[in-house]
């Protein structure tokens, strides 16, 4: 790897410019890591994943891949502020080491993909344990201490599979964040020089903006949900039409005016209270009304998802309710480029989890297996 | 080493035309490296990945799939048999047809054969379907083969164990003695659950219009012998027994489906148990365009026809027609096709100069190779106490069920001996070629060497390039095949044919002229010809060389030594050009009509999971349910059921990955239509039998054909699957049905 330079100067600090995100970086990193890791998990379930998944390899590997760029981005950005405190703390600021820097990037990948292959291969087991029972009831020449014997060997193998998949992710993401500062001209960035802090975050507070981001997700999940809950029952559907609409409300009800309106808070509030409330009943006993009161519903991605961000919305809006709602977002004064960094990679967070509850919600982006049979894939 | 914490207005090398040069070098460093990766990639891995039919996005994920697999999860690890020191000295065995039972011995035995309910099997839970008389025919010619656990030797040759590079290796034997290496050996007997015992099992020599009732009984759990049973083989001892490709009802067909829901209701019939299987040796329709020629008889139990097969559950059963004395082994008669009929005296009948050639590959034990197999896991063997080795097992056949892409043997046998001679008179004869390998597909030519064959070894060869043990460097092809059948009987014409390709199950017929060479000079009594292979297939998945893809010159592995004996009379005649041997059944003229509405079948290997790996339409076989074919072009997705007498158009898509499949469909001889979208009705240079009957189709990477059949005469459950049995075992399979 080649260097833009050793001995160049710490960038002088102008009055009145901060620090800000190095989108161009950051982004191609993010796309190379996310799709290059793509190709090893996809691969790798190809090889030892659960039967019927893993059909159409290249339509997952770019379905996946695109929707978990998000997450290879805050791996970046969580790289880079990291990358940038250390530099502050041993020189009081200047130039990172981009040893340093590239390292941390490759860890943080490394670290997404070994999540993202982790929980295939949780997945998969999960899959080829139902797998196994299924065959051997249907043969009836496998017993219960021979399915524990089949059921251990399968998880070893997954187990393999992902140590094996991690060396292989920290080796393609060595060589793709070399390739990329290669092309980026033998440098990474890890802040960029801004004039003066503008755009939403200046105007309403990152806070803010982030709790607008999660009810913007979690609207948007739960209207991707009103076609499939259309088929099954229309009230359900319609309940998530009104949620859709009071989150999307309330979204632009927290963005409203220089301070947050405590009414619009109470309304984030009790719009993330009560659906998280039905979805944990509705998960563990079953709702009491509808097509099949009592019985508990299957978890799903879209669900999870849903609930992580009104789990999210919930914090943030009891946070700024209990500092006074008229309060200025200190986030706004605060001007260190890691929390510049760290504000940026709460939101794409929250658009990553997003995300996947959008994509989870729509056939054929994932490659789930239906419970009902294990060997059926949705993959289109 | 640094990097810039700002962008590159402050980066005071933006404005040196040194950092710029160095930036911009970089950035096209960074670029010509993808460039020259994508251009090596495309040189290199790209004429690689379209022989394997993985040049396509899926393809290059495939392939990726498959090397991961390899290090993770197949067990490739197959021992090096030991060199046979004198190939082509042990005679070629050629089975003498099967007596029948006479009807005064079968009508006392405690369950005769017959008509009624609950006579078709132990059980008596079934009748068979139709009985000879219900279509005119005389009751049937009864046969008993017994499954019996015996012994069997592949060579009466001294052997030296060798190692994976060619190198005299220690050996071992039952008792716990270690050999030096270089110690000369005697191989132990194998074990082997035959049908009457032996391998491979009984010919029954049939005719059309004569039925055939062959009681299967089941007596492996009998061990006379004391014989170590290893780790393979149905580990409950049940067999169940499939005539390939019998037009016969489903009770006597052999198939999972059928077992599973009728009769034993189980996997296979176990021991203490029978079933009598009905051949009518009737045409499909009655149609005399629908005769075939060449069947074999296999086991199909469930999960463990691999290993029942390797392990010597393999019979022959040619039919003859009668009608006309067009193809009844007299060759003096109708197409004049070799053969010199004798009638016994007991009312079979054996065919001298028509000669079945039955292709079986295995591996010996080498007593270091560890057994490792997912069947380990689920208790089949646990007297095995596998993963271990076994050099107690030294020299016997060594069998992994799974997980491998295929098992494939380094040692080729022809009627179960290893490298035989056959002597054969100067004059013609009839071969029926049957590979009777678990995955091994052949091509096949007949080469001359003035210096013979060499021990691969010797040549300097190591690994998978021991497999065939032999080579003949100087082989030259001298002679031409006529092949005159394949799986659905008579071609219409005789084709000439300087090499053929035999995938597993498949029978090809062949006339072979042995008075003289295709240049026309005459043979003389002591020429030396060998029936040479020339696929290279290092493992079950596919080939690495053939004729049809990057041929190796150097891979000619001999097989069967010919010997040119006496003259003896010849009152046979090859075909004529454009004679015509068997009409084919009319295709409808609308046939293309009915594309739209197929049924579509996709074979395709899904990903590594317990014993379950291989997939139709993105299923696991389930013996229980019918199939469901793919959407096809009228958007329906419509069940595997064919009403009794209609005819329809199936696809079988070669969903890819790197893979063959020799895909059969049992019941009804198939016509192929169309392969990768071209009608090849009117013939296809590279698949020269496509205007031919067949019954297995034979699937290159990401190939696919339209096969035109009938579904006629019976009702009820059916298979179709993949002959690979190491992909059928591991459920590439479906079932269909007939519906009345």
């Amino acid at each position: 790897m080649t260097t833009s330079s050793t001995v160049v100067p710490a960038p002088p600090t102008v009055p009145g410019r901060r620090r800000a995100v190095p989108w161009a970086t950051v982004l191609p990193l993010a796309v190379v890591l996310a799709y290059a890791d793509g190709f090893w998990v996809t691969s790798m379930r190809g090889a030892v994943g659960a039967v019927g998944r893993g059909q159409g390899p290249y339509t997952t590997w770019w379905h996946e891949s695109s929707v978990v760029v998000p997450f290879y981005v805050c791996a970046v950005l969580g790289a880079l502020a990291l990358a940038v405190h250390v530099a502050d703390r041993r020189r009081g600021g200047g130039r990172t080491p981009l040893l340093l820097t590239a390292g941390l990037v490759v860890v943080a990948a490394t670290l997404v993909g070994f999540v993202e292959m982790a929980v295939g291969a949780a997945y998969d087991f999960h899959l080829q344990s139902g797998q196994l029972e299924m065959m051997s009831s249907m043969r009836g020449d496998c017993r219960a201490d021979c399915i524990e014997r089949l059921r251990a060997d399968t998880w070893w193998l997954q187990v393999r599979a992902t140590g094996v998949g991690t060396g292989l992710l920290l080796l393609t993401n060595l060589g793709a964040v070399a390739w990329v500062t290669m092309f980026l001209g033998g440098r990474l960035d890890t802040v960029r020089p801004s004039r003066a802090r503008g755009g939403w975050a200046a105007v309403v507070g990152g806070r803010r903006l982030l709790l607008a981001a999660a009810l913007a997700g979690g609207a948007l999940i739960h209207v991707a949900v009103v076609p499939e809950h259309l088929e099954e029952w229309v009230a359900a559907a319609w309940f998530f039409v009104a949620l859709t609409l009071v989150q999307a409300a309330a979204a632009v009800l927290v963005l409203r005016g220089p301070v947050p309106d405590r009414l619009a808070l109470l309304l984030v509030a009790a719009t993330s209270v009560g659906p998280l409330v039905v979805w944990v009943w509705s998960r563990v006993w079953g709702l009491p009304f509808g097509p099949d009161p009592g019985v508990p519903e299957a978890v799903g991605l879209p669900d999870c998802a849903a609930g992580v961000l009104e789990l999210v919305a919930l914090v943030l809006a009891v946070a700024l309710l209990r500092r006074g709602a008229g309060d200025p977002d200190r986030a706004v004064a605060d001007r260190r480029p890691r929390t510049e960094h760290l504000s940026r990679l709460a939101l794409t967070a929250v658009l990553a989890v997003t995300l996947i509850g959008v994509a989870a919600s729509q056939q054929g982006w994932f490659d789930i297996v239906r419970p009902e049979n294990p060997a059926s894939s949705e993959m289109g | 080493m640094s990097t810039s914490t700002s962008s590159e207005q402050f980066d005071p090398h933006s404005t040196e035309s040194g950092g710029i040069q160095r930036r911009t070098l970089l950035r096209l460093g960074a670029a010509g490296g993808l460039g020259a990766a994508i251009v090596a990639a495309r040189g290199f891995g790209g004429p690689v990945l379209a022989q394997q039919g993985l040049l396509s996005p899926d393809g290059a994920f495939a392939a990726s799939s498959t090397t991961l697999g390899d290090l993770l999860f197949y067990v490739e690890a197959f021992p090096t048999s030991p060199l046979i020191l004198s190939p082509f000295t042990d005679p070629l065995p050629i089975p003498k047809a099967l007596s029948p039972v006479p009807a005064s011995t079968f009508s006392g035995w405690a369950k005769p054969p017959g008509p009624g309910v609950g006579q078709q099997n132990s059980f008596g839970s079934e009748q068979h379907q139709i009985w000879p008389s219900k279509i005119g025919y005389p009751d049937p010619i009864v046969y008993k083969i017994d499954l019996l656990l015996r012994t069997h030797s592949f060579t009466t040759s001294q052997v030296l164990p060798i190692d994976s590079n060619g190198k005299p290796t220690v050996s071992f034997d039952a008792y716990g003695a270690t050999y030096a290496a270089g110690t000369k050996r005697w191989l132990p007997m194998s074990t082997i659950y035959g049908f009457n015992g032996t391998f491979p099992g009984p010919r029954i020599n049939a005719e059309y219009g004569k039925p055939v009732l062959v009681r299967f009984e089941n007596h492996l759990d009998e061990n006379p012998l004391g014989l170590d049973r290893q780790d393979f083989g149905s580990p409950d001892w049940s067999f169940l027994t499939h005539l390939h490709n019998g037009h016969t009802a489903p009770e006597s067909d052999g198939n999972p489906h059928y077992c599973m829901t009728y009769g034993p209701k189980s996997t296979g019939y176990g021991p203490g148990t029978f079933c009598d299987n009905l051949y009518l040796n009737w045409p499909a329709g009655g149609d005399d365009r629908e005769k075939q020629s060449f069947f074999w008889f296999h086991d199909h139990r469930m999960d463990h026809t691999g290993s029942n097969v390797y392990k010597g559950m393999v019979g022959l059963y040619p039919i003859y027609d009668p009608k006309y004395g067009l193809d009844m082994g007299d060759e003096r008669q109708g197409l004049r096709l070799p053969g010199v009929r004798r009638d016994n005296a007991d009312g079979s009948f054996d065919v001298d100069y028509d000669v079945p050639l039955a292709f079986y590959d295995c591996r010996l034990d080498d007593g270091v190779t560890t057994h490792k197999d997912v069947h380990d896991g689920m208790g089949e063997f646990p007297a095995a106490k596998n993963p271990a080795t076994h050099p107690e097992w030294w020299g016997k056949t060594f069998y992994k069920h799974f997980p491998n892409h295929g098992f494939v043997g380094d040692i080729f046998t022809v009627n179960g001996t290893a490298y035989p001679t056959m002597v054969v008179r100067r004059r013609k004869y009839r071969f029926r070629f049957l590979d009777a390998s678990l995955a091994r597909i052949y091509e096949f030519k007949l080469m001359a060497s003035t210096k013979g064959p060499k021990s691969s070894a010797s040549l300097g060869y190591s690994g998978d390039e021991l497999e065939g043990q032999y080579r003949i460097p100087d082989g030259q092809q001298c002679m031409q095949f006529t092949q005159v059948a394949s799986d659905g009987g008579l071609l219409p014409f005789a084709i000439k044919r300087d090499s053929f390709e035999l995938w597993p199950a498949k029978r090809r017929e062949v006339i072979v002229d042995f008075t003289r060479y295709q240049d026309g000079t005459p043979t003389t009594k002591g020429d030396v010809v060998y029936l040479t292979n020339v696929m290279k297939m290092p493992n079950g998945r596919m080939w690495s060389n053939s004729s049809r893809f990057s041929p190796d010159p150097n891979y000619k592995v001999p097989v069967l030594k010919f010997v040119i004996g006496d003259d003896a009379p010849d009152d046979s005649l090859i075909p004529a050009p454009g004679q015509l041997l068997r009409q084919l059944p009319p295709l409808p003229g609308n046939w293309q009509s009915m594309l739209d509405n197929r049924l579509i079948f996709e074979v395709e290997r899904g990903s590594s999971s317990a014993d379950v790996e291989w997939l139709i339409n993105g299923q696991p076989f389930d013996p229980s349910h019918d199939g469901v074919s793919l959407k096809n072009p009228a958007g329906k997705t419509l069940p595997a059921q064919q009403k009794v007498g209609s005819f329809n158009l199936w696809e079988i898509r070669n969903g890819g990955g790197g893979w063959v499949h020799p895909f059969h469909l049992h019941m009804e001889e198939h016509r192929v239509v169309m392969r990768n979208g071209k009608d090849t009705t009117k013939g296809d240079p590279s698949h020269p039998d496509d205007v031919s009957r067949e019954d297995l189709a034979a699937l290159d990477p990401g190939e696919s054909v339209i096969v035109y059949r009938g579904f006629r005469d019976f009702v009820g459950p059916y298979v179709a699957h993949c002959h690979n049995l190491a992909h059928e075992d591991h459920a590439m399979m479906f079932g269909w049905e007939i519906t009345p």
